[in-house]
């Protein structure tokens, strides 16, 4: 039996958002009206495109890629979404220099302040989004997991 | 150790230039165009016959570049049986042994994240999979674990790549001294039921490409000659690529028809040997 038939998935079919996305455009100004955010029972939401949240497929392990989970700091977005869509954002953004990317990327926090209110930001550097970051008390604290560390 | 593929192909020669390959990267347009990312990027490189497709003796795997899913470390002639398959935004691809996802991104890449892949692979190799898909942004796909030998949905994809599990001669030397003949033979029962699986999977007007990367008769030109024997319906078509790849042809002792496929040796690219054959389901 497929997860969406024990119902592990609740599909919006972007009828209407669920906490994922209203979390991202409350707290980022993101908002994704051409895909498909679905949250697993296991706290994980994902998105996809359209034609694969229809795809009928029995006994799939995941579709699209997981965009955010939920943490005991409320809905924490993933790298990998940030990283597709972190340029849609319009506030609680952190810019960062090339050599705060590269001690980024290899998981170190960041050493200076920030001017931003506590929660998740997402970091740039240029025109390139490098991630998520968790600012507690202006400094930002790393979020990169250990396997997509450099 | 070479006297079993000496009659048909330059076995020594394989063998010995595969010390020779390149390390390549490809440019994921899904994030940036290949415009784009030289406009920023300083990772040296050369040009390859594939636009999109790139040599560099740089350390890849701990730049930036590859950390921000811009690159796919990829060899070159792994890019060839996605571009032969040439999936567009329309299409639902089955993609039958997917991992690492070198050639799924590929296709998703192509596809521009539109359309569908179901990318299917044994479940112990699900972690490279899944890691390359959410490291180069791919929402087109879903990803299953099914008996590649079983077809998932009959008549249901319009588009389908087999890159069967194989004695990957072409990969790399170490295979040299493990490879049997009974291990191509073994494979090769494997990949003729992953074929016609796959192929059984397409719906009519569907496009099919098998790959492997190894030399043997019996897990090339012979699994396509079965499939073309079990299903009347299964034609052998040319590879169009607008690109111009040096290759040589498949083994005319199969019928002249297997001109029509492609053998790729390790020196012509000086990447890994490949097999790529194309069939239509008429």
């Amino acid at each position: 039996m497929a997860p969406e038939e024990r119902g592990v998935f609740h599909c919006k079919n972007g009828e209407s958002m669920n906490e994922f996305e209203e979390y991202i455009k409350e707290r980022f100004g993101i908002v994704l009206p051409d895909w498909v955010v679905v949250e697993e029972h296991n706290g994980k939401f994902r998105i996809m495109n359209r034609e694969v949240s229809e795809e009928r497929v029995k006994n799939f392990v995941s579709k699209g890629i997981v965009c955010g989970k939920r943490t005991t700091f409320g809905i924490k977005p993933s790298t990998d979404f940030i990283q597709v869509f972190g340029h849609l954002a319009s506030k609680n953004i952190a810019m960062i220099t090339r050599e705060e990317m590269l001690e980024y990327a290899k998981g170190k926090d960041l050493e200076r302040e920030f001017e931003l209110e506590n929660g998740y930001v997402v970091l740039k550097f240029e025109r390139h989004v490098v991630g998520v970051g968790l600012c507690i008390n202006k400094k930002i604290r790393n979020q990169v997991a250990k396997v997509r560390r450099i | 150790m070479f006297e079993q593929l000496q009659s048909f192909c330059n076995a020594e020669k394989c063998f010995h230039s595969l010390a020779e390959q390149k390390n390549y990267f490809r440019v994921n347009t899904i994030k940036n165009t290949v415009e784009e990312f030289f406009s920023f990027s300083s990772i040296p490189h050369e040009k390859t016959p594939i636009p999109f497709a790139f040599s560099s003796t740089y350390h890849l795997g701990s730049t930036w570049e590859n950390f921000l899913g811009y690159i796919h470390i990829q060899s070159l002639s792994s890019m060839i049986p996605p571009i032969a398959l040439s999936p567009r935004k329309s299409d639902v691809v089955f993609d039958a042994c997917a991992s690492p996802g070198s050639k799924t991104t590929q296709m998703a890449a192509g596809m521009e994240n539109d359309g569908a892949i179901v990318a299917n692979d044994r479940k112990s190799r699900h972690p490279a999979l899944l890691a390359n898909i959410s490291r180069l942004g791919v929402l087109n796909t879903v990803v299953v674990s099914q008996d590649a030998k079983k077809p998932i949905k009959e008549r249901y994809f319009t588009k389908a790549l087999v890159d069967a599990p194989c004695t990957a001669l072409g990969a790399w030397q170490n295979a040299w001294k493990r490879f049997t003949q009974d291990m191509a033979k073994s494979l090769s029962r494997v990949q003729k039921a992953m074929l016609i699986s796959a192929f059984d999977s397409l719906k009519p007007g569907g496009t099919l490409v098998y790959s492997t990367c190894t030399y043997t008769k019996e897990e090339n030109e012979e699994v396509v000659a079965y499939l073309l024997e079990k299903r009347e319906n299964a034609k052998l078509v040319g590879i169009d690529i607008p690109y111009d790849i040096p290759h040589e042809n498949g083994l005319s002792e199969y019928g002249n028809e297997f001109r029509r496929v492609w053998r790729v040796y390790p020196w012509h690219l000086k990447s890994e040997g490949f097999f790529i054959a194309k069939m239509v389901k008429v």
